[in-house]
């Protein structure tokens, strides 16, 4: 009868939890029963770990390799923006120069002036000293000389790029040096002059109109013999100084 | 001050048996809150992109808009005083929304193909296609317009209460439009031309 007692002292026990007097044992009781919760929580298995960190893997490669597409697009991109952006430039600054030149000649490589109606790689531009766009004028009697032309770009095999050199004593020859205005061009020869009976890139001159050069400037990033992402400026810029023929 | 101890122990009991009995992960609805969100997120960067794109695209337009409208306006640049008109051969008609107002300059025989009020598709340098409207109208920047003796409308005059003030300008405005959506204007530029000049 030894376990008489016992049933008594749990019923004890248990009616303690409920009596406000038996708050101490409760909480005990508590604290007890959440320790043993807490220590059937393991952690994760080393089973989980490795499929947990290849699954962590292949979405890192994944996204890596679509953010090397991306960044190598943004490059392609900005390179491309920046090429035509160079070419309107320059297109705006050689206007601005034809239509206040006294003199304009078209030449070849070999420096001898075109026939109307045959491309050349450089275009000579004799600025007087009241044209605003010469950069170098000290004063209004100053005379400069201008001279455009492309050579073999050193950006991309089979390009070329077009340089502006500016002189106050001489004609500068072509060379590339000076500043480079645009890079990436498809064609050596972007200058013509017409004539009314001979045509630059199918144009005539109109009669008893002012003489125009046609400049073309086709920029094209991956080289001269692509069709993608072809951009080709073309304009007539009228002489302003010349005489209507 | 008993009482008040006890119930503290007490709740904090309650709460640390809630606590491990709710521990099962997450629930369904849980979940799909969870996904919703970062969609959200995702989605949100992705209008970014995209809306950066489309801003990317116009501005490009505008830019190859504006060497058409330059290259139209140095066609007019070449031409005589007497020259600066459209062709009366072309029988297509500027976008009306566009046009500057005022007294139209009359229609001449002109043999430059670009001199028309109307030039569409034109190939902008980056092979798409634009639409180029060529508004021309006399411009009196002192003065009425009068094309009544000893004026013609092919050569009026600026003039107040009979006097004349001065000669009439062409105004020449060139709108670079899209092609198959005309009421969308890339670029619209204006010059006016002096008779004093090339005549």
């Amino acid at each position: 009868m030894t376990s008489a007692p016992l049933p008594m002292r749990r019923l004890a026990r248990l009616l303690a939890v409920r009596t406000p007097r038996g708050g101490t044992t409760a909480a005990a009781h508590a604290l007890r029963r959440a320790r043993a919760r807490v220590a059937e929580e393991h952690g994760i298995s080393f089973v989980e770990l490795l499929v947990t960190m290849a699954i962590t893997v292949i979405m890192v490669t994944a996204l890596t390799s679509v953010i090397v597409e991306a960044s190598k697009a943004e490059v392609r991109t900005s390179r491309t923006t920046q090429a035509q952006d160079q070419g309107r430039l320059a297109l705006d600054t050689l206007r601005r120069e034809l239509h206040c030149a006294n003199s304009v000649s078209v030449v070849n490589a070999s420096g001898t002036a075109v026939s109307a109606g045959t491309g050349g790689n450089q275009i000579r531009i004799t600025l007087g000293g009241y044209c605003p766009s010469n950069g170098l004028t000290t004063n209004a009697a100053t005379t400069v000389y201008v001279t455009w032309c492309t050579s073999a770009s050193t950006m991309k095999t089979g390009d070329y790029a077009l340089w502006r050199r500016a002189s106050t004593s001489s004609q500068p020859a072509c060379a590339a040096t000076g500043r480079k205005w645009a890079d990436y061009l498809t064609t050596a020869v972007p200058f013509c002059l017409p004539s009314t009976t001979a045509a630059c890139g199918g144009v005539l001159k109109t009669a008893l109109s002012l003489p125009t050069v046609r400049v073309t400037l086709p920029v094209n990033l991956n080289g001269p013999t692509s069709t993608t992402q072809a951009f080709r400026l073309v304009d007539d810029i009228a002489l302003r100084n010349s005489v209507r023929v | 001050m008993r009482g008040t101890r006890l119930s503290a122990a007490r709740l904090r009991q309650a709460a640390v048996g809630r606590r491990s009995r709710d521990e099962g992960g997450f629930g369904l609805v849980e979940l799909l809150i969870a996904m919703t969100v970062l969609n959200v997120g995702i989605l949100t960067v992705f209008a970014g992109f995209s809306s950066g794109y489309t801003a990317l695209r116009h501005s490009n337009s505008i830019a190859n808009a504006s060497a058409l409208a330059d290259a139209q306006m140095e066609r007019f640049r070449a031409v005589k005083f007497a020259g600066i008109c459209l062709s009366t051969t072309s029988t297509n008609t500027a976008y009306v929304a566009g046009n500057p107002g005022g007294t139209a300059v009359p229609t001449c025989a002109t043999t430059d193909p670009a001199l028309v009020a109307l030039r569409d598709p034109v190939t902008g340098p980056d092979s798409t296609a634009y639409r180029i409207d060529t508004y021309l109208v006399w411009r009196c920047y002192r003065g009425t317009l009068s094309t009544s003796t000893p004026y013609s409308t092919a050569a009026p005059g600026c003039v107040t209460s009979g006097v004349s003030m001065a000669s009439a300008v062409k105004l020449v405005r060139i709108t670079v439009r899209e092609h198959s959506t005309p009421a969308t204007v890339y670029i619209s530029q204006e010059s006016t031309f002096d008779a004093s000049t090339g005549r």
